[in-house]
C-alpha cells in the first residue's frame, strides 16, 4: 500500500504532506480549530456542534479530502476508517459529567460524544462513507498498529484506509493519512517505517 | 412577545452552537429543522427541552410534543407563554 | 482458515453462568428489575447483576489492588469462556476486550468525593481508562502479548469480535479470548435519559408501543480458535463463525437512518462473507433496543436484506437490558446457545407489530432447526455490525 496524501498537525501547526500548511497564533484546541475552520472555507455548520476530538478528526480529514486526488477513485463503501487515540473522548466525558453533576441538567449534545468512535461517524456523515470502521485506543502513537491493521483490513472490502491518530493531550497531535492499495495482490504491506517517517515530519 | 422571541433566538444560538447564525439570521415563522429551515436535527431537539426548563421551568417529558412547539420561535414563544410559571 | 467457537462465558441480570443465562431464556425470566439509585427520586428499570463489587471479587478471591465493575465482570465472563484452555507455548493467544464506559463506575465515585469535600481516592481514576479494564482482566488470567481494547459504543464486542475473526482465519493467531464488558454507571443513565430514549417501564423490543431501552450491566467472552489451535487443543468446537462485516450508516451521530442502509449493508456483506444464501438464516438476534429509531430502522433493514421471507427473529435485551459494549458479546454467545440446543430464542414484553413493517418477533423460545444464526449490533456513530454463526 501506498500513502498518498497525511495531514499532520502539531501543536499550533498544520502541515500537508510534510509541507507548511497553516500555522496559528494560537495553540488552545478551541482557537487553533476556529482558525483552521474558517482557514479552509468549509461550509458546514455542524461542525460547531462536534467536541473537540471529532473537530480535530474532521479537519484533518477535511484537509485530506481537499489536497489528496487519489480519494476521489473510491467507491462509497471502499474506504476503511481506521482510527485511534490513547485518551479516548475523556473532554467529553467530563462536560457531560459536569451538565449532569454541577448544572444538574445532563447535556444530550454533550452525551453524544462521550463514545470515540462518533469522530468516525461525523467523517461517514460528511462523506458518505459506507465502509467500515474502528476505533482503538492505544497507550501512545504506534505506525506499527496501523501498519498491521492494515493488513488484517484490506484483505477484506476495502481497498483504501483513512488512518488517524488524534490526541488532544498534553499538545494538540493530530495524523491522519490515507493509503491506498496499488495492486492487486492480497498481501499488500503498509510499510511501518513511512508512517513513522511522516508522523516525525513534524519541523 | 418581541422581546421574548429575541431573547429565545440568542438562547437557541448559544445552547446548539449555532456559531455562524445571528438573531437576525433567524426568523421568527421560519422552520428550526429540516434541510429548509435552521437544519436543527433530534439532538438539538433534545437540548431544546433543556433550554425551555433551564430558562424558563416548563417540563416537556414528551419529545414527540417537541415537533410542533418546536417548530419556529413563533410556535416556541407562544407556547412559553401559555405555560409559563 | 476456518474459526471455530470453543468456549463461551457470560454474566448477565439473568446469571452469573452460562447454564443459568440459558435458564431464564427458556424460562422467560427478565432480569429487568425496578429499583432505585442514591442521586435519584425516582426508581426506574434496569438489568443490574445482584452482586456488589466486594461480593465479586469475594467470587474472585481478588484481595487488593482498584477494579472497576467493568472489570470484575469481564474477569468472570473471560474465564468462563477460557475453561480449562490454560496457557500453550505452542499457541499464539490474543486478548481483545471492548467497553464503552471504561472504569466511569470507579470515577463516579472519585467525582462524588470531590463533590462533597470528602478526602479523595486518586487511585480510583486510575481505573477509569478503557485500556485498564482489558489490562485488569488479561493479568488475572496470567495473559501476555496482544492485548485490545475497542470502543465503538454499542457494537464495540461484535467488532472485537470480528477482529479475533480475521486475524484467526489470516493466520496471524492461533487463538483469541474476545469480548466485552459494561456495567451500569449513573454517566450512562443520565445521558439515555437526556436522549429521552429511556423506557420508564419494562423495554418492549418490536412492540408497537416501544418506548425506549432499559439499560443492563454485564460481560460476555468467547474462545474462538483456528484449525491449527484446535488440533493442538483438542478442543471440540460448539459451532464456527462464518460472516461478518461492519459499515457506516453515514446518518446521524445517534440516530438510525430510515432506510436502515448502514444496517443492510452489514447484513448482505456478512451474509456474503459466509456464502449464504438469505433462506438459510435459522434465526436473528436482532439488535433490538426497544427504542423506536432502532426497532423501525433494524426492522426495515431486515425486510431489505431478507424480503418477504423473513428468518425468526427477537431481541434478548428485554432480557438482560441493553449492556451497551459487552451486548454484542452477550448476544454472540446467546447466538452460539441457540445453535448448540437447536433453539429460537424469544423476547419479552411484546403485543402488536411495527404498523410500518408489520413483523412479529419470536415470542416463545421454540426448539427447531438452527443451523445458522446472525446477530446483529448497532452502535451510535453508525457504527454496524453483523456476525453469523453456524452449525458444524
Amino acid at each position: 500500500m501506498k500513502i498518498s496524501g497525511c495531514c499532520r498537525i502539531h501543536q499550533n501547526k498544520v502541515l500537508v504532506n510534510g509541507k507548511k500548511y497553516f500555522a496559528s497564533d494560537n495553540s488552545q484546541h478551541d482557537e487553533l480549530s476556529m482558525q483552521l475552520y474558517r482557514f479552509l472555507k468549509t461550509e458546514y455548520p455542524k461542525f460547531y456542534k462536534m467536541d473537540l476530538l471529532s473537530k480535530m478528526g474532521f479537519l484533518a480529514t477535511e484537509i485530506i479530502c481537499q489536497t489528496t486526488s487519489a480519494i476521489s477513485k473510491f467507491a462509497d463503501d471502499e474506504i476503511a476508517l481506521l482510527f485511534a487515540n490513547s485518551h479516548s473522548c475523556s473532554e467529553s466525558d467530563e462536560r457531560f459529567n459536569h451538565s449532569f453533576k454541577v448544572e444538574k441538567s445532563p447535556s444530550p449534545a454533550q452525551f453524544v460524544y462521550t463514545l470515540p468512535n462518533i469522530l468516525l461517524g461525523e467523517l461517514a456523515i460528511r462523506n458518505k462513507w459506507y465502509g467500515e470502521n474502528l476505533f482503538t485506543l492505544l497507550p501512545a502513537f504506534s505506525a506499527e498498529y496501523f501498519s498491521s491493521q492494515a493488513g488484517i483490513f484490506v484483505p477484506q472490502k476495502a481497498k483504501a484506509l483513512l488512518c488517524g491518530w488524534v490526541n488532544l493531550f498534553p499538545v494538540t497531535d493530530v495524523f491522519v493519512f490515507f493509503a491506498e492499495s496499488n495492486s492487486e495482490t492480497a498481501q499488500e504491506i503498509l510499510d511501518s517505517k513511512e508512517i513513522e517517517h511522516w508522523y516525525n515530519n513534524i519541523k | 412577545m418581541d422581546n421574548l422571541k429575541e431573547e429565545l433566538k440568542k438562547h437557541l444560538i448559544t445552547q446548539l452552537n449555532l456559531e455562524d447564525k445571528t438573531p437576525a439570521d433567524i426568523m421568527d415563522e421560519a422552520p428550526l429543522f429540516g434541510d429548509n429551515g435552521l437544519g436543527l436535527d433530534s439532538i438539538d431537539a433534545l437540548e431544546l427541552i433543556v433550554l425551555l426548563d433551564k430558562h424558563y421551568h416548563i417540563k416537556l417529558t414528551n419529545p414527540e410534543e417537541g415537533k410542533s412547539v418546536f417548530y419556529s420561535i413563533n410556535t416556541m414563544a407562544e407556547y412559553i407563554e401559555k405555560n409559563k410559571k | 482458515m476456518k474459526v471455530f467457537v470453543t468456549g463461551i462465558g457470560v454474566v448477565s441480570a439473568i446469571g452469573l453462568t452460562v447454564e443459568e443465562n440459558f435458564r431464564s431464556l427458556l424460562n422467560k425470566k427478565s432480569g429487568i428489575t425496578e429499583c432505585k439509585f442514591p442521586d435519584d427520586q425516582k426508581s426506574i428499570y434496569t438489568g443490574r447483576i445482584a452482586k456488589s463489587n466486594s461480593e465479586l471479587k469475594q467470587l474472585l478471591s481478588i484481595t487488593d489492588g482498584y477494579y472497576s465493575r467493568t472489570s470484575l465482570l469481564g474477569i468472570i465472563a473471560a474465564e468462563q469462556a477460557m475453561g480449562n484452555n490454560f496457557h500453550n507455548k505452542k499457541l499464539l493467544t490474543a486478548f481483545i476486550s471492548s467497553t464503552s464506559v471504561g472504569g466511569m463506575d470507579e470515577t463516579e465515585k472519585y467525582y462524588r468525593q470531590v463533590l462533597k469535600n470528602l478526602p479523595v481516592d486518586f487511585n480510583l481514576t486510575r481505573t477509569h481508562d478503557s485500556g485498564n479494564t482489558s489490562e485488569n482482566i488479561a493479568a488475572y488470567l496470567k495473559f501476555s502479548g496482544y492485548i485490545n481494547t475497542l470502543s465503538t459504543a454499542c457494537s464495540s464486542a461484535a467488532n472485537a469480535i470480528m477482529l479475533a475473526a480475521r486475524m484467526i482465519a489470516q493466520g496471524k493467531m492461533d487463538r483469541v479470548l474476545v469480548g466485552g464488558t459494561d456495567p451500569i454507571t449513573d454517566f450512562t443513565i443520565k445521558g439515555f435519559q437526556s436522549l429521552m430514549i429511556y423506557d420508564n417501564e419494562w423495554c418492549k423490543p418490536f412492540d408497537h408501543n416501544r418506548n425506549g431501552l432499559n439499560l443492563g450491566e454485564g460481560a460476555g467472552f468467547l474462545l474462538l480458535e483456528g484449525d491449527r489451535s484446535i488440533k493442538i487443543s483438542g478442543n471440540e468446537p460448539i459451532c464456527s463463525l462464518t460472516g461478518w462485516h461492519n459499515a457506516a450508516d453515514a446518518y446521524h451521530q445517534t440516530a438510525s437512518s430510515p432506510d436502515g442502509k448502514g444496517a443492510t449493508i452489514a447484513m448482505k456483506n456478512a451474509l456474503n462473507k459466509a456464502g449464504l444464501e438469505t433462506k438459510e438464516i435459522s434465526y436473528i438476534n436482532a439488535h433490538g433496543t426497544g427504542t423506536k429509531n432502532n426497532d423501525l430502522s433494524e426492522s426495515i433493514a431486515i425486510k431489505n436484506v431478507f424480503g418477504n421471507v423473513i428468518p425468526p427473529f427477537s431481541s434478548t435485551k428485554a432480557f438482560t437490558g441493553h449492556t451497551l459494549a459487552a451486548a454484542g458479546a452477550i448476544e454472540a454467545v446467546y447466538s452460539v446457545l441457540a445453535i448448540k440446543n437447536q433453539v429460537h430464542l424469544s423476547g419479552l414484553n411484546y403485543n402488536d407489530p411495527l404498523e410500518e413493517t408489520l413483523m412479529r418477533p419470536v415470542t416463545e423460545p421454540t426448539q427447531a432447526v438452527t443451523k445458522h444464526v446472525m446477530s446483529n449490533s448497532f452502535g451510535f456513530g453508525g457504527n454496524n455490525s453483523s456476525l453469523i454463526f453456524s452449525r458444524i
